[in-house]
């Protein structure tokens, strides 16, 4: 058991670094984060409207007369679906268990993104001291424990079959 | 029970990363610049406490060369993912687990030390803190080492610490191989 434990562990540090190097490739960056950043942005600048803020979105910038954030690597949960993937890809479970848990997994880490960015900016409006405090650790710490919390609910939702069956 | 004693967790370590930060960002900067100096000759470097920052000088770049900023808070939050972590372990108050958290705790501030020297010498690789000699190599080595640190590493060394000290009955995630 403690074998496999720490071939977890190794996977699991293996993959997050290839999965860095992926991230960070020109490409991949300006043609797939960047944009999807954009769209993140986008998102949250139409959710502080629909709050009654007039907020204006251009690229990865939300800004208003009163404040502006640019949300960037970091702040768009691509850390925690890295981490999330990392987990998922080095834990033993079927293909199709794993693409499910992180694209179901992706999906809520995103949503509560969006979360992460309106209070931000609506704490960064009105509170300043605060927006440090929740943008430098509150919130960094949240989404990762988030992610790990799906990893967590996902491993016992697929590790009640046996291992047999868990290998395809 | 788990999450109660992550709230907990998370709570106390919020408490003490924001009472304990102002001193430890002075030891750390200390430590930083000792060590970066070990490998200069003369010593330029000199890391001072601006904020929630710590600026760069370097004694050959001129009175009015820049003094980049490095976000100290940003880099060490990662104490309050850990101590949240090892509160959600089932006996957390037993000693293994106290003694697991102080090691790993040991070593998550190494880790901080290396973060710290990597912004450092990535600053000089920029050319921000005035003209240094530095090789594409080492420029390109500091340069992905803080990115790596920033994106992913802050947060995996605290779950690779808590997954490796941490016994496997008092983890979360069900073993594969028991079944």
């Amino acid at each position: 058991m403690k074998n496999a434990s720490n071939v977890f562990l190794i996977k699991f540090a293996v993959v997050i670094v290839v999965a860095f190097f992926i991230v960070t490739l020109g490409p991949v960056n300006d043609r797939v984060i960047v944009p999807f950043t954009a769209q993140l942005s986008s998102v949250s600048g139409q959710v502080l409207r629909l709050l009654g803020q007039n907020v204006t979105v251009s690229g990865t910038t939300i800004f208003s007369s009163g404040f502006s954030v640019d949300v960037r690597n970091g702040c768009n949960g691509v850390e925690a679906i890295l981490i999330l993937v990392a987990a998922m890809v080095a834990y033993p479970a079927s293909l199709q268990a794993r693409l499910l848990g992180i694209l179901l997994g992706s999906v809520a880490l995103e949503i509560l993104n969006v979360i992460r960015i309106v209070s931000l900016y609506l704490l960064g409006f009105y509170n300043r001291e605060l927006f440090d405090l929740f943008h430098s650790a509150v919130w960094q710490v949240l989404i990762i424990l988030a992610s790990v919390g799906i990893f967590v609910v996902w491993t016992i939702r697929f590790a009640r079959r046996p291992v047999r069956d868990a290998h395809s | 029970m788990r999450i109660l004693r992550g709230v907990i967790g998370f709570a106390l370590g919020l408490g003490l990363w924001v009472a304990l930060t102002p001193g430890y960002n002075g030891l750390l900067s200390r430590a930083a610049q000792t060590t970066v100096r070990m490998f200069e000759s003369p010593d330029i470097t000199s890391l001072r406490l601006k904020g929630r920052e710590v600026l760069v000088y370097a004694r050959d770049a001129g009175p009015r060369a820049n003094r980049p900023g490095i976000p100290l808070y940003d880099l060490t939050f990662n104490v309050v993912l850990l101590t949240t972590l090892f509160a959600t372990n089932r006996r957390w108050f037993e000693t293994r687990n106290v003694v697991g958290f102080i090691l790993s705790l040991l070593l998550l501030m190494s880790s901080h030390l290396f973060a710290l020297i990597a912004y450092v010498e990535d600053v000089y690789g920029s050319g921000l803190a005035g003209p240094r000699q530095v090789s594409a190599a080492a420029r390109s080595f500091w340069s992905n080492a803080v990115y790596f640190y920033r994106l992913v590493g802050q947060f995996a060394i605290p779950l690779i610490l808590w997954w490796g000290v941490t016994p496997l009955a008092d983890r979360p995630i069900p073993s594969r191989t028991r079944s």
